[in-house]
């Protein structure tokens, strides 16, 4: 080496372009995992966001479908069973608000979108009724990342604020024909704005 | 000073050519770096969440299914999947709650009636 006026082995040399290459590497792949992290929390956000929302919206007591005893007193609160909102023509006109129901009651923080239908197919009638609960339409095509979601419920055929009888849930539970419970699902969308 | 060093390199290369190294210790220890570096930044890398919430939709989903299950008198829906156990823990704990609320009379203690599907019997 000394002969041919080298300072560093041509292993040395060798080695150090490997490095040089492989700092590079990892510098590039570093890059796109900070990408992908970013990216990641964003929709774990999003996802934690609606998740809780459609949860508040099946427990919420303020939402859901009381049981009433006899004597009309409510003794519990049925999850994931709605009051059927619908006019004395029972029509289901599409777009009727849905009581206590706001983006801040399902825990949507400002920033955030939302959106509530509920579809079923009554017998007899056999309409499908669009319930709103959110303020907002749903998400036109510009929202590219949308969180979304069904829930599988029970609309209660019961006005607004009357409780489900427990005639009439013993009736249900017990696997009677003549059940006020229909099956129905709720579809909820959660977006950034 | 410097023959000294001369032959001090001269004597590693000779002694590289008799142990039979092709690279420097050097180079092995470029090498050495480079593999434990990549081990670190594989064990850095965080998973993503889509496995987790594809687990936890699976598990609402049978659990909404249980709880309508329960409403509608059909505990025949409540069919073995492998989120079995949550959803007959759904299916009870909304019976339980039933057979609870049912008994207001605070002077008495809540008489729970006997399920089969949830009791086992």
């Amino acid at each position: 080496m000394n002969n041919k006026g080298q300072l560093f082995s041509l292993d040395l040399i060798i080695a150090i372009a490997i490095v040089i290459f492989a700092i590079g590497l990892l510098y590039r792949q570093a890059e796109l995992f900070q990408y992908f992290s970013k990216d990641s929390d964003l929709q774990s956000e999003l996802y934690r966001i609606g998740l809780n929302a459609s949860n508040q919206l099946v427990s919420n007591p303020a939402i859901v479908c009381q049981l009433d005893d006899s004597a009309g007193n409510t003794i519990d609160f049925l999850p994931n069973c709605f009051p059927q909102v619908i006019n004395p023509a029972g029509m289901c006109p599409p777009g009727q608000q849905m009581n206590g129901v706001t983006m801040e009651s399902l825990g949507i923080p400002e920033g955030y979108g939302c959106y509530v239908e509920i579809q079923a197919g009554f017998s007899g009638a056999g309409k499908h009724c669009g319930v709103k609960v959110c303020d907002n339409q749903s998400p036109d095509s510009t929202v590219k990342n949308v969180f979304s979601i069904e829930r599988r419920i029970i609309l209660s055929k019961t006005w607004m604020g009357s409780g489900v009888s427990k005639k009439d849930f013993d009736d249900c539970i017990s696997g009677s024909s003549s059940c006020v419970l229909k099956e129905a699902t709720l579809s909820l969308q959660v977006w950034k704005e | 000073m410097r023959a000294e060093r001369g032959n001090f390199e001269f004597a590693g290369v000779e002694r590289m050519k008799q142990t039979g190294l092709i690279f420097s210790i050097d180079a092995l220890f470029a090498i050495f770096v480079i593999i434990a570096a990549s081990i670190a930044f594989l064990f850095l890398v965080q998973k993503t969440d889509s496995e987790l919430f594809e687990v936890q939709m699976q598990r609402i989903t049978a659990d909404d299914n249980a709880m309508v299950s329960f409403y509608l008198g059909k505990e025949s829906n409540v069919i073995p999947d492998v989120f079995l156990s949550s959803k007959n823990t759904a299916y009870c704990a909304r019976n339980f709650q039933y057979q609870k609320a049912i008994n207001t009379d605070k002077l008495m203690p809540p008489v729970i009636t006997s399920n089969d599907f949830c009791e086992g019997s």
